[in-house]
């Protein structure tokens, strides 16, 4: 939830792994499982850039998760 | 004539002669709470909304949604000019700007995207915690030769602790690396911190030599009239000078 907001308040943040986990007061590895699911979710996208992993916000794919959630409220509620 | 990227800081392009010299590497080197950041927006933002020139601004430490609000406050809609396309905030770590992946550099894409004129990086202090105080000039040196090659005009801050001044950029050599250097401090005068602004270089270009009173306003950094009555100003511990009587 914390990787989740901190991408969603900071869209322009692209960041590795290690910088990423220090912005929310966690190492690398405690956020590995989180990263994971949220790759495979495709809300973040992980980049290889030499040596290093890059993660930066799918902001389209934030936009439609966020959408289809809106529209079930919308037709739970009719 | 040679062209000139103004800051809009009025006062300032003043001192300058005009403005920065296009496609130059400016250093803004002061210490904490000297508005540093500050200027750089105000530098990135008045480039997009006065001069039509696009830009990036690189944030190591700070949080975008921090500069978001902070630039808000002074009334810049950094939001809005990234939706225009007009500015793009880029918050990373200093490493993934020393890395190369082949011939490709981190910020190829984001300038690819923006075809900004101006981009800050905020902060080069920051390179240095991930290499070797030699290594330091040299990474500079590259990383602002990029810029170069591609045209456009940076602007770096560099943390200098308040009590060394200028001696500390020549500490690990970035003094020869910057074609202009601006120096912040804060002064104290009459037991209140006031604000002292100083061009000390601008390669090729004559510019004004006096010590400057700034201030941050709600609407950013203003430059106002040189100290007048002090000495030793630059090491932030100025004396009155004793006037000669008249007689």
């Amino acid at each position: 939830m914390d990787l989740l907001t901190l991408f969603h308040n900071n869209p322009g943040l692209s960041d590795t792994i290690e910088g990423v986990a220090r912005r929310i007061g966690r190492t690398a590895s405690e956020i590995e499982a989180d990263v994971k699911d949220l790759v495979d979710l495709g809300l973040l996208v992980k980049e290889r850039f030499g040596k290093l992993d890059v993660l930066s916000f799918n902001t389209n794919k934030d936009k439609q998760i966020q959408e289809t959630i809106s529209n079930q409220i919308i037709r739970r509620a009719d | 004539m040679v062209d000139r990227v103004r800051s809009g800081v009025t006062q300032l392009d003043e001192m300058l002669g005009g403005g920065f010299l296009s496609g130059d590497s400016v250093l803004v080197a002061g210490g904490t709470g000297t508005g540093k950041t500050t200027l750089g927006l105000q530098y990135i933002v008045n480039g997009a909304t006065q001069f039509g020139e696009n830009g990036i601004f690189v944030t190591f430490e700070q949080m975008p949604n921090q500069i978001y609000r902070d630039a808000k406050n002074f009334g810049w809609d950094l939001k809005r000019l990234e939706q225009e396309n007009k500015l793009r905030l880029i918050c990373t770590s200093p490493e993934l700007l020393l890395e190369t992946h082949g011939t490709k550099h981190f910020l190829d894409e984001p300038i690819r995207q923006v075809k900004p004129r101006r981009i800050v990086i905020d902060s080069l202090s920051n390179l240095a915690m991930y290499i070797e105080e030699k290594e330091v000039r040299k990474e500079a040196y590259r990383l602002l030769n990029y810029f170069k090659t591609k045209q456009i005009s940076s602007l770096c801050t560099w943390e200098a602790p308040e009590t060394i001044g200028q001696s500390l950029l020549t500490g690990v050599g970035l003094s020869r690396v910057a074609d202009c250097i601006i120096l912040m401090r804060l002064v104290e005068i009459d037991s209140t911190m006031r604000k002292a602004l100083v061009v000390l270089k601008l390669r090729g270009s004559n510019h004004d030599k006096a010590l400057r009173e700034y201030d941050i306003t709600s609407e950013g950094i203003t430059v106002a009239q040189p100290f007048t009555g002090f000495e030793s100003i630059i090491t932030g511990l100025p004396r009155r000078v004793q006037l000669p009587r008249s007689f």
